[in-house]
């Protein structure tokens, strides 16, 4: 017989400052924390960057966790967060005042992303406001259940099914294809 | 072409988000009479189907999360850690109350699993561990729980403490036989287990040859 400690456990034991139990949380959650900043984000790296952030973010906040929602909603609600802080810094590339220059050669990322099929559909996701890709990631990417995006979001279920039609209508209108 | 740049209506009036969440939630149609037709909405769904199949697939493409990632996150954590609180580093928590099983409450029952089992697991994984000759069956720590074979267990609900007397072979280097038992040992108790073990403390006792 195998036995797998369940969420539950390994958060209890993390709770009680044990780092190797908070590992496996780690394991058992990254890809699907990562999946969502690479969405929600469009690049590895931003996405890599949300992620490690989130999960810092849990260990030091997991004494707050009150096991009311799953371990893996209370992850989607600060990842979704941290993607949205990161959208909402202004990206240094672009910054008019920092004076440095975008380099004009396809590096290794651009050459990727000629090849990407579905280059037009990330553009379009990328056009939605933060507000419209959340859900939208979180429905038709993460699988989620309105009443669990609403978890995440902090919204009621009726909220999400608006703004989750919405961000559907501007990804079609927004898809050249 | 942007075909749905025009307005949020078809002109046969036919709202397009109805449609778009049609197509998304793999819904009935409200008005199937109509809809099989009228001529703007076959378009539209024509148009919609194939786009929202590629959002299906995307959502279906295997995404590999990097491959540091879990150890970039618990090496930060470990820091945090120490700059914190020394003391409660897991290697120097002791446990202070003895039990003979390990217990996990579930939703539709509890569980327990036996020390003799977590013991066997570890006896197993150090023994198969190179550099590893015996466990030290002589000797026994009392003041920790029961020892059988040269390792103790001690569970405090689901953390396991254990401690291992090794018998290494000459001329392996000690730090990395240990640290091989470590790691090995931690992994099958917690694969096999499902509990996590927070403190593996060994004490070489002796040295073998030939």
């Amino acid at each position: 017989m195998v036995l797998v400690a369940d969420d539950v456990h390994l958060v209890r034991a993390a709770q009680a400052s044990d780092a190797v139990a908070f590992e496996e949380l780690v394991r058992r959650h990254e890809l699907r924390i990562y999946r969502l900043a690479l969405r929600m984000l469009g690049n590895e790296s931003d996405a890599q960057d949300a992620a490690q952030e989130t999960f810092l973010q849990a260990w030091r906040a997991l004494a707050s966790f009150r096991a009311e929602s799953a371990f893996s909603t209370w992850l989607y609600r600060i990842a979704t967060n941290c993607c949205l802080a990161t959208l909402s810094r202004p990206r240094p590339d672009t910054d008019p005042l920092s004076g440095r220059e975008m380099d004009p050669r396809p590096g290794p990322d651009s050459i990727t992303v000629e090849r990407d099929r579905f280059r037009s559909l990330k553009v379009a996701i990328g056009r939605l406001t933060p507000e419209q890709r959340a859900p939208l990631v979180l429905r038709e990417f993460e699988g989620l259940a309105y009443e669990e995006i609403g978890e995440v979001l902090g919204l009621s279920a009726g909220a999400v099914k608006g703004r989750l039609h919405r961000a559907r209508l501007e990804l079609v209108k927004g898809a050249v294809p | 072409m942007k075909p749905f740049q025009e307005g949020e209506h078809l002109p046969c009036g036919v709202e397009l988000v109805g449609l778009v969440n049609q197509v998304a939630e793999d819904l009935r149609p409200p008005d199937p009479e109509h809809q099989s037709s009228c001529e703007h909405c076959r378009r539209a769904l024509a148009e919609l189907e194939p786009m929202w199949g590629q959002v299906r697939e995307l959502a279906r493409q295997e995404v590999i999360p990097p491959s540091a990632l879990v150890a970039t996150v618990m090496q930060a954590i470990r820091a945090e850690r120490t700059r914190v609180s020394p003391e409660e580093l897991p290697l120097r928590e002791i446990v202070p109350r003895l039990v003979e099983h390990a217990l996990l409450l579930g939703e539709r029952g509890s569980l327990r699993i036996g020390d003799s089992v977590i013991a066997q697991v570890i006896v197993r994984e150090a023994l198969a561990t190179p550099g590893v000759v015996a466990l030290d069956a002589g000797a026994a720590s009392p003041r920790f729980g029961k020892s059988s074979h040269g390792v103790t267990v001690s569970m405090r609900e689901s953390r396991v403490s254990a401690q291992l007397l090794l018998v290494v072979e000459i001329g392996w280097p000690i730090p990395g036989v240990v640290r091989d038992v470590r790691e090995r040992v931690g992994q099958a108790v917690r694969t096999i287990t499902g509990l996590a073990a927070v403190a593996i403390d060994m004490t070489v006792t002796d040295v073998r040859g030939e």
